[in-house]
């Protein structure tokens, strides 16, 4: 059921004040099927355009991904879904109308949206805010409403774009907690864009840890435990030690990215 | 949702109403103490009374017809011919570059200046108060058009695209609702101005309507009757912003 992810030797350059900014450079990589892994970097290192190349929202200037066996030309919105950063639902219309909506422009018949919408609402336990409107809900609620969208087009691929960045510490918690137990459960194929190290640690098989721009992949860190995740983990040695390698790694690049932030 | 709402609603509500029977009160205090000639303002009761013999005469049914068939042709034309112009202007980065200034240095133009223009062109029936209304009309129209299709969140744009959005679901599901606040409030500005600008065309040059109505009493200076037609504008205008609010309160406003 799930597939894998191949990036091969992607490079790409935004126009930055008439001059081309490199983001990408040469960036290869591979996902194996249900995995779950995190593409972490200093701000402005090019893992959001990454993450927008491999979900084909943006061409690369060179370079190939895959997904499954289909080169990637544009969206898929069969085989891959995106849980964006805030704000990506549409206020003009109630939760039950973001997934219904979510649903017909997947081209999902009328007769299945409604039992598809109710079933995602219930994986992330937002079942009594159907018809609440997003500007009636935290920010963690609209996340979980976000996610919940993406669950309902049932895609073995999920690409998420620092879906917790705008939360508290502990809202983001409590929300990664839950998804590492959602998650593992529908054996999906997850790449997700953090700076948050703990998120990357505890919600991750493998972290892309990336270079200041332009990015490439600097490391790869392995988290070996077993999904579902407990919060327990958190506290371990284990936890403490990768975060720590993390850090080290990540250190640097901090460093470089804040002197080469452009104007 | 609670109680709350609707106390508060029904508390502005009342300083609503004191608003207008201050104002009447006010004009009653002047008329009835003759600081001011008759001549000049008649008090509310008077013109109460006009407003009696108006509705009476058999003229009042024709001029209320002339005035808003002549404002609904004109309204129509605007509103057609403003989303279509805006939403095209819309689409591509160098049409709005182009013409989002343009259409906005027309509407810098006090088009009443070409009024008589119109009337050579048109005539003294309604045709020339169409061209002055649709045109009045037309540019808050298009230039909010503009504006709204323009600043929709491309974030938005690109969670439809990431779920298999094409072009029609796109434009009904997230452009025209994301566009939609701001495009009403230029259809409002629309109304008024085309509202006003008839009325004006029809006190300049006009065999009928209100605003003739109006001009031809203050000529004949018949006050009373003048206030009399006045009142009624008023009170038609009072009436649709009423029916526009109502409207929106049906659409949950987005905070």
């Amino acid at each position: 059921m799930a597939i894998g992810i191949s990036v091969d030797h992607l490079t790409h350059a935004f126009a930055h004040n008439g001059a081309a900014l490199r983001v990408l450079d040469d960036v290869s990589l591979t996902v194996t099927p249900g995995e779950m892994v995190c593409l972490l970097g200093p701000s402005g290192c090019g893992k959001s355009t990454l993450l927008n190349v491999i979900g084909g929202l943006l061409k690369a200037d060179s370079g190939e991904v895959r997904i499954g066996d289909a080169a990637v030309r544009g969206v898929m919105p069969q085989r891959v879904g995106f849980v964006f950063q805030e704000n990506a639902l549409f206020p003009w219309s109630t939760v039950w109308e973001n997934l219904i909506v979510g649903l017909e422009f997947q081209g999902v018949p009328p007769a299945e949206r409604a039992a598809r919408a109710a079933r995602a609402l219930e994986a992330v336990g937002m079942s009594d805010f159907a018809k609440f409107y997003p500007d009636q809900l935290s920010g963690g609620m609209k996340q979980r409403i976000g996610l919940a969208r993406a669950l309902a087009l049932q895609t073995e691929v999920l690409l998420m774009d620092e879906p917790f960045a705008a939360l508290d510490e502990q809202t983001r918690m409590i929300l990664g907690e839950d998804l590492s137990v959602l998650l593992s459960e529908t054996g999906k194929t997850i790449v997700m864009v953090t700076h948050s190290l703990s998120e990357a640690v505890f919600l991750s098989d493998r972290i892309f840890v990336m270079t200041a721009r332009p990015g490439r992949i600097k490391a790869i860190v392995e988290v070996k435990r077993e999904h579902p995740r407990r919060p327990d983990f958190m506290t371990s040695t284990q936890f403490n030690d990768v975060r720590g390698e993390l850090y080290t790694l990540l250190h640097d690049e901090m460093r470089a990215a804040a002197a080469i932030a452009p104007a | 949702m609670t109680a709350q709402p609707l106390v508060r609603d029904s508390r502005s509500r009342a300083i609503q109403i004191a608003f207008f029977a201050a104002v009447l009160a006010a004009w009653y205090a002047v008329t009835a103490a003759h600081r001011i000639s008759p001549l000049f303002l008649p008090g509310p009761v008077q013109v109460a009374q006009q407003i009696g013999r108006i509705a009476h005469a058999p003229t009042l049914a024709l001029d209320i017809a002339y005035t808003m068939g002549t404002f609904a042709i004109a309204y129509t034309i605007a509103v057609l011919g403003g989303l279509a112009a805006g939403y095209i202007v819309s689409t591509r980065r160098f049409l709005t570059r182009v013409y989002e200034p343009l259409l906005a240095s027309l509407y810098a133009i006090p088009i009443v200046v070409f009024f008589p223009t119109f009337i050579l062109f048109f005539g003294t029936g309604p045709n020339s108060k169409i061209a002055l209304g649709a045109l009045y009309a037309f540019f808050p129209i298009a230039l909010n058009t503009i504006a709204g299709f323009t600043q929709v969140d491309s974030r938005l744009v690109a969670a439809a695209r990431s779920m298999g959005a094409n072009d029609a679901l796109l434009l009904r599901r997230v452009l025209i609702p994301a566009a939609f606040p701001i495009v009403a409030t230029g259809m409002r500005i629309a109304f008024i101005a085309c509202f006003a600008s008839i009325l004006a065309g029809e006190m300049i040059a006009s065999d009928h309507g209100l605003g003739h109505q109006i001009a031809q009493a203050g000529q004949m200076m018949e006050i009373a009757k003048m206030f009399g037609y006045v009142t009624l504008v008023v009170l038609a205008a009072f009436a649709f912003n009423f029916g526009v609010s109502a409207l929106e309160a049906r659409r949950r406003p987005t905070a």
